[in-house]
């Protein structure tokens, strides 16, 4: 489907063209296996009639790669539906529930008269109402919960006493908010509806003549936001949050062309107004690094002068180390980002890229259409709000893990280098001294699984995007299994990289998740964690393995891994879903690797 | 009338609609009352005009519509 005019992105078209797409995604006919995926079961409860919202955001799914099959509870039944055990949504059996909620769907409103501590026990309440809902929602369905937060009221009855009174509307949803995103944490993701009102302007994102007619309290022109913004998280849930920021240096990251001017020469830093501004989106883009993104250098230029120009000039927000991958040459910038991909192991569709020149992104956008392309204003003061609009890094979590992720990936461009100078493979993975620390999945370390549950697409047997709420349901089974690795080397700690879950059939176990992340692909950590595997099923007892491989379009390397650990192959389907044995009597004893194996 | 019709082709997918300013709601497939917001929205962003809450839901025929939708546009001017 594509943006009309490729350029401008599609939540600022207007809303009837959205619309009009939408009429022609649902008319379109059925799909029995969608191109980029699985259908993602999606219910929709709403304290709002979120029929127009629903449309804009299957769009937005659909652009973002994701097919979803829908199901959307009225507003006047939202609150049963859940409720009520026998209700059509437990009967749908979402993987994901989104609970879009507005003011008005507050049930414990304060009143001036009464005192601060029965305001305080109706905030507690309130909040205590939602928690509820996911409790009951997750006792039912093991889904993923996405509940919206309030927007303040327009008008204030207290004027700017509002913020200080606890009995004001102002301050009383602002309290409900706060006790929403302490509880949130780690149970639910929040979409902050508060926040996306006031980035657009409050009393422009709320209509209150189109509540009236027809129970949507948002301002026609704000859905396209509110949807983008919301199919970006839901987005972030599926893995298919974007992965790395891929920079042009030259009037990008400085103002003017540094092979030309001179170190001295470029706009950055203070004493120029177009200097400040390209020195704040430095400082932008460091804060995306130190969460967890990585940045990229694509740049024409003479690589020692880009280098030279980090190295050397004194108002650089960067610096190298911040960058995982260097490139700086004169080869056509859409081979340049292949290469970046495969070198940083991820996929051309983890890539965003920021250049000033229309001619780049007009290339990239023909010959890399995976590549997300930023459309960069002119004055480098938009930068910012233009790369952070486009809403591309959503997170679930932040971990200790996705905070060390350059490093991490600095690490092996070290090891790479050693990797050159063995002869033998074997000696060189000696040469590492590598050490696998082997942990059962708890309460400590369920959010970094889950965050590889969701970032891990190649190396993933049946790419199953649990959330840590469902990793939690899978492990409380009887006998079900569920252990991570983490590595690390004389180069550096690699963090957690692998996960596995067990779950306990009759005779055997069966591998349910078996994922790894790519960093450490040819290392001898997917044999390692075979060999826990055997190991497990053998202390229960059981008289095989049975594995599956569901291809995704992005996992084919491990396509022929059961079949090099020694599987059988003992069913398979149409959609090349291929199912596998292995009998404990003819597993290997000991598993080659070269890692020394801790509990952790 | 032309610019009306083709909103109504547009939101309402029949590319062959014929408006004239007698039709209402009931004549024409698909014209319920969230399709009706649907049109309501798109004539305003594509006349740049605003219709009131109540005038909204009053509206009988097409007739009715493009009376309001000129009023509106002179208003304009």
């Amino acid at each position: 489907m594509g943006s009309d005019s490729g350029v401008e992105p599609l939540w600022k078209l207007p809303l009837d063209r959205i619309l009009a797409k939408s009429q022609r995604l649902r008319d379109r006919p059925a799909q029995r296996e969608p191109a980029g995926g699985r259908v993602l079961r999606l219910a929709v409860l709403g304290g709002f009639n979120t029929q127009f919202a629903t449309r804009v955001l299957e769009v937005m799914l659909f652009e973002l790669g994701l097919e979803v099959e829908l199901y959307e509870a009225s507003y006047e039944t939202y609150v049963e539906s859940i409720l009520n055990p026998d209700s059509d949504l437990y009967r749908f059996r979402p993987q994901l529930v989104l609970l879009l909620v507005h003011r008005e769907n507050l049930m414990n409103s304060p009143s001036f008269a009464e005192s601060d501590a029965d305001t305080d026990a109706k905030a507690r309440a309130e909040v205590d109402r939602w928690a509820g809902y996911w409790q009951m929602l997750r006792d039912r369905l093991a889904c993923a919960i996405i509940q919206s937060n309030f927007e303040p009221p327009t008008a204030r009855a207290l004027g700017n006493l509002e913020v200080s009174v606890p009995q004001s509307e102002l301050a009383f949803t602002r309290r409900v908010n706060a006790g929403l995103a302490e509880r949130a944490r780690g149970v639910v993701q929040l979409f902050d509806v508060d926040y996306l009102c006031a980035s657009f302007g409050l009393s422009r994102a709320l209509d209150a003549s189109r509540y009236h007619l027809v129970k949507q309290p948002y301002a026609f022109e704000f859905l396209p936001s509110y949807c983008h913004a919301l199919a970006a998280l839901i987005a972030a849930t599926q893995g298919r949050a974007k992965k790395c920021v891929v920079l042009d240096l030259d009037d990008t990251l400085w103002g003017g062309v540094v092979g030309e001017d001179g170190i001295d020469g470029i706009a950055l830093g203070p004493g120029h107004a177009e200097g400040e501004a390209f020195a704040s989106f430095q400082r932008y883009l460091k804060a995306l690094k130190n969460r967890g993104v990585l940045l990229a250098v694509c740049s024409k230029n003479d690589d020692a002068i880009a280098r030279d120009a980090f190295a050397q000039h004194p108002s650089m927000g960067l610096e190298s180390n911040d960058i995982a991958c260097f490139v700086a040459n004169w080869e056509d910038k859409a081979s340049n980002l292949q290469q970046i991909a495969r070198s940083l192991n991820i996929g051309l569709d983890s890539l965003v890229f920021v250049d000033n020149s229309p001619e780049e992104r007009h290339l990239i956008r023909s010959v890399l259409p995976d590549v997300s392309v930023v459309e960069l204003p002119e004055d480098p003061s938009e930068y910012v709000r233009a790369l952070d609009e486009g809403r591309y890094f959503e997170a679930t979590e932040l971990t200790a893990d996705s905070i060390e992720r350059t490093e991490y990936i600095r690490a092996d461009r070290l090891r790479s280098a050693a990797e050159s100078s063995f002869m033998d493979y074997g000696s060189y993975l000696r040469s590492l001294e590598l050490t696998a620390t082997v942990s059962p999945i708890d309460a400590r370390s369920r959010g970094r699984v889950a965050e590889l549950i969701k970032r891990t697409n190649q190396f993933n047997l049946r790419t199953q995007r649990y959330s840590a709420e469902q990793v939690e349901d899978i492990l409380s089974r009887p006998l079900s299994v569920g252990f991570s690795l983490a590595v690390a080397d004389r180069f550096g700690n690699q963090g957690t990289v692998a996960v596995v879950i067990l779950t306990r059939g009759d005779d055997h176990l069966f591998v349910d998740t078996w994922l790894m992340s790519c960093r450490v692909l040819k290392r001898g950590v997917e044999r390692c964690a075979f060999e826990q595997i055997v190991q497990h099923a053998r202390a229960q007892g059981v008289v095989r393995l049975v594995g599956e491989y569901r291809p995704t379009g992005k996992n084919g390397m491990v396509a022929g891994l059961f079949a090099e650990l020694g599987f059988r192959e003992i069913d398979r389907d149409a959609g090349g879903t291929t199912v596998w044995e292995l009998k404990l009597a003819d597993a290997p004893l000991r598993v080659e690797h070269y890692l020394r194996v801790v509990d952790g | 009338m032309t610019k009306l019709q083709d909103v109504f082709r547009r939101v309402l997918n029949q590319p062959a609609l014929v408006l004239t300013r007698d039709l209402t709601a009931a004549d024409v497939k698909g014209w319920d009352s969230l399709k009706h917001i649907e049109l309501i929205v798109s004539i305003e962003s594509v006349f740049g005009i605003r219709f009131k809450t109540a005038e909204v839901g009053d509206l009988d025929n097409v007739g009715e519509l493009v009376d309001m939708v000129n009023t509106k546009t002179a208003s304009k001017r």
